[in-house]
C-alpha cells in the first residue's frame, strides 16, 4: 500500500513536471512540416499547424501585435530547440499582443506552436530573406542554459570595409 | 658508449618526425597574402582551396561575401588557427548563407576558383582581398576548448641495465 502511494507520488509529480509545458509545445504535431519545407511550397502548408523553435534573433513591438525573428532549430522530442542543433531557416513568431521584448531576450530559446498564416520578406543584409509566419497559440521561452558558450552568441559585424564589386 | 649515442639519436628523429606528421600542411597554389601583395592577374580562374577563421559575413541579393582570415589546413583540410596567418580573403557564395552559421571565428575551408580582388580596409590601411568563388564551403565544428588544437605527442623514456651481466636496456614510447 505504502509502494502504491509512493508510486502515485511519483507520477503526479512527473504529470507535475509535464504539465507546465504546453501539450502544442510538448508534443509534435501529427504531421511535422520544416521550416525549409514551408519555404519552398508555401501555398500548400497554408494554415497548417506548426511547433518551431530555435534562438531568438531579434523582437519587433508592432501597434497591435509583437513579431518575434527566430532561428529554427533542430527540436528534441519535448519541444527544446537543441543548442547547437541543425539550423532550418528563420520563421516569425506573430504574438497577438504586446511583449516586452526584455522577457524575450535575444539568444534564448523559444519554441512556439500554432499555424502558418503566411510569407514575408524582410531582408538579411541585402538578401531579402522569405519568412514563413506562424500565428502564436502556444509558447515557451526555455530557461537559460547551463552551458551558455556563444561568445559572442551572435554574429556582430562591425560595418563592411570592402567595397563591392571585384576587379582586375 | 656507441650503442647509447645511436638509439639516442634514433629518438630525437624519430621523435622529430612524430612531430612534422602532425605539423605538415597540405602543399597548394598562391596564398591570400601572396596574391593582396602582387594582385598577380594570372591567377584568374585558378582553382584553389584556403580556409581561416571567419571575420564578418554580407548577405547581398543573390550571393554572400565571407571575409577570412587564412591559415594554413592540416591534412584533413581544417584550418590550424595556432600557426601564422596567411592573410585575409574574400569567398564569394552564389545565393543566401545564414549568417548565424557564420559566426566571427568559425573554422571554414573554401575551394573554388580565383575571381579577382575587393579593395577594402583593415582598420585605416588599404587592403587588397583576393576573392574565391565559393564553389565549396567546408564548415568545421568548433572544438571544445582543450588539447585538440594543440598537437598532442607524449614521450616516454625507460632505462634499464644490468650489473651482473653488462647488458643495458632503452625504452622508448610516444604517445599521440
Amino acid at each position: 500500500m505504502k509502494r502504491l502511494l509512493h508510486c502515485t507520488l511519483i507520477l503526479l509529480l512527473l504529470d507535475g513536471c509535464t504539465s507546465q509545458l504546453p501539450g502544442t509545445i510538448a508534443r509534435p504535431p501529427a504531421e511535422p512540416v520544416s521550416v525549409r519545407e514551408v519555404q519552398r511550397d508555401a501555398g500548400s502548408h497554408l494554415s497548417r499547424e506548426v511547433r518551431w523553435g530555435g534562438d531568438i534573433i531579434e523582437v519587433q513591438n508592432h501597434s497591435d501585435h509583437t513579431d518575434v525573428l527566430v532561428l529554427a532549430r533542430e527540436l528534441k522530442k519535448d519541444g527544446e530547440p537543441k543548442e547547437d542543433g541543425a539550423v532550418d531557416g528563420r520563421f516569425i513568431a506573430r504574438f497577438g499582443s504586446f511583449i516586452d521584448p526584455a522577457q524575450l531576450p535575444e539568444g534564448r530559446l523559444l519554441t512556439v506552436s500554432g499555424p502558418v498564416i503566411g510569407m514575408e520578406s524582410h531582408k538579411v543584409g541585402e538578401y531579402p530573406y522569405r519568412y514563413p509566419v506562424v500565428q502564436v497559440t502556444a509558447w515557451h521561452l526555455w530557461p537559460k542554459p547551463r552551458t551558455y558558450y556563444h561568445d559572442p552568441w551572435w554574429p556582430y559585424y562591425p560595418g563592411y570595409p570592402w567595397r563591392y564589386p571585384y576587379w582586375w | 658508449m656507441p650503442l647509447f649515442r645511436t638509439l639516442f639519436l634514433l629518438a630525437t628523429l624519430l621523435l622529430l618526425a612524430a612531430c612534422q606528421s602532425t605539423g605538415e600542411t597540405r602543399p597548394s597554389g598562391p596564398l591570400p597574402a601572396q596574391l593582396s601583395a602582387t594582385a598577380d592577374p594570372s591567377v584568374k580562374g585558378q582553382r584553389l582551396t584556403w580556409g581561416g577563421s571567419v571575420i564578418r559575413v554580407k548577405n547581398l541579393q543573390d550571393r554572400t561575401l565571407v571575409e577570412i582570415m587564412a591559415y594554413p589546413l592540416d591534412n584533413e583540410g581544417r584550418p590550424r588557427t595556432g600557426q601564422k596567418s596567411q592573410g585575409r580573403f574574400i569567398a564569394d557564395y552564389k545565393g543566401f548563407l545564414e549568417p548565424a552559421e557564420y559566426p566571427v571565428g568559425r573554422l571554414v575551408t573554401v575551394t573554388g576558383s580565383v575571381l579577382g580582388y575587393m579593395d577594402g580596409k583593415v582598420g585605416e590601411a588599404d587592403y587588397r582581398y583576393p576573392v574565391l568563388q565559393a564553389d565549396e564551403i567546408r564548415v568545421w565544428e568548433n572544438r571544445q576548448s582543450g588539447g585538440w588544437n594543440r598537437p598532442a605527442v607524449s614521450v616516454g623514456v625507460g632505462v634499464g641495465g644490468g650489473s651482473d651481466g653488462g647488458w643495458s636496456n632503452i625504452g622508448i614510447g610516444i604517445g599521440f
